[in-house]
């Protein structure tokens, strides 16, 4: 079970190491890029919290961040030795008031319930202990969306030939195969738009597969260096097959 | 996060960008009150820039939106915050606290300082 913790003063500029803390439980989890962000935010706001209020006048203490991702769900938990802090007791911002009457507290812990699946609080003799929950989907094979390209993948052809693919990455798609049988020629322009997808998945650790090369285009791959760097099959079947066998494990 | 000023005839257009959390939300605050005390009460803040807003940042805008609408320029008009370009996932959040209702919202900053 992926786990790790980390301490840092109760500060407002701890707030940006919290933020790669939990990244890197995001990408562990292998979470949608829309998933992290919730989390993101829900832990930010958290800490914030904490920062703002649990030590108030006295030196400033620490605060204590752990998670751990088990079956499908990412637990994020922040100890404080603060004053007592329940979120529970501050009362709903009034969403849909005027603006006259719009008051801005009790947004930041409104937005947490809103991002996360639970959120738990407990005060007792070791301190204020917030434990939030998020449980995520694993991607499945199911999710693999597939493309077929065709024609010149030249400054002109690629534009138009990406759009699908490029709209596809930005609604968080996390497995794509490309296949590339009626493609004839690749300059490039095609290879640099494969390469910002392939940055874009590998960010997610997402998966980009391409298939179907023709010679002509295969031989660009080649004399680039980046048949080494793309994930390459010579039919769909192969890069179907890859893909149930690296599931399996 | 950085802030970027430009000082029309009738409107300031401050640009934000990066991230307005609790650490960052207290710069923008003062900039905008900065603007305040020379008297300029027509702003459009353009967050197209913005990758990420958290509370504190939510906190900053409307509570800069309440003072500038209780100055009055003249007895017709009075002050304003409007906003321009905001990034999906900022509008997310709007609409999740109800906050779109709360602003006047354009496109682009274009349009929004027109509209003063």
């Amino acid at each position: 079970m992926p786990s790790a913790s980390l301490t840092v003063p109760a500060q407002l500029d701890s707030l940006s190491v919290i933020g790669e803390f939990v990244n890197s439980a995001t990408r562990q989890a292998k979470m949608s890029e829309r998933e992290a962000w919730q989390v993101q935010l829900a832990v930010d706001e958290a800490a914030t919290n904490i920062i703002q209020h649990a030590y108030n006048d006295q030196a400033t203490g620490n605060i204590r961040i752990e998670w751990s991702i088990n079956e499908g769900e990412l637990r994020v938990t922040l100890m404080d030795k603060g004053q007592p802090f329940d979120p529970s007791s501050v009362p709903e911002p009034d969403i849909s008031s005027p603006f006259e009457g719009r008051q801005a507290g009790g947004l930041g812990i409104y937005l947490m319930h809103k991002m996360m699946d639970d959120v738990q609080y407990v005060f007792d003799a070791s301190g204020n202990t917030l434990t939030m929950r998020k449980r995520f989907a694993e991607p499945a094979v199911a999710d693999l969306l597939r493309f077929n390209l065709s024609g010149r993948l030249d400054a002109r052809g690629t534009v138009s030939s990406m759009t699908p693919i490029n709209a596809a990455v930005e609604a968080g798609a996390r497995m794509i195969l490309i296949d590339l049988t009626h493609v004839s020629f690749l300059s490039s322009s095609g290879l640099r738009a494969l390469l910002l997808v392939r940055r874009e998945m590998n960010e997610r650790q997402g998966i980009l597969m391409l298939c179907g090369l023709q010679p002509q285009v295969d031989e660009v791959f080649v004399m680039t260096g980046f048949s080494q760097v793309f994930d390459i099959y010579r039919t769909t079947s192969d890069a179907l097959q890859a893909l149930s066998t690296r599931s399996e494990h | 996060m950085e802030i970027t000023h430009k000082r029309m005839n009738r409107v300031d257009l401050i640009q934000v960008s990066g991230r307005l959390d609790a650490m960052q939300a207290p710069a923008l605050k003062q900039k905008i009150e900065e603007l305040f005390t020379e008297g300029r009460y027509r702003i459009v803040l353009d967050l197209s820039a913005l990758e990420y807003v958290a509370s504190p940042g939510l906190r900053v805008l409307i509570e800069a939106r309440k003072k500038a609408r209780d100055w009055k320029i003249t007895d017709l008009e009075g002050g304003d915050i409007r906003l321009a370009g905001l990034p999906s996932r900022i509008r997310e959040v709007f609409d999740l606290t109800g906050f779109t209702s709360l602003f006047e919202i354009y496109p682009n900053a274009t349009e929004a300082v027109g509209s003063f």
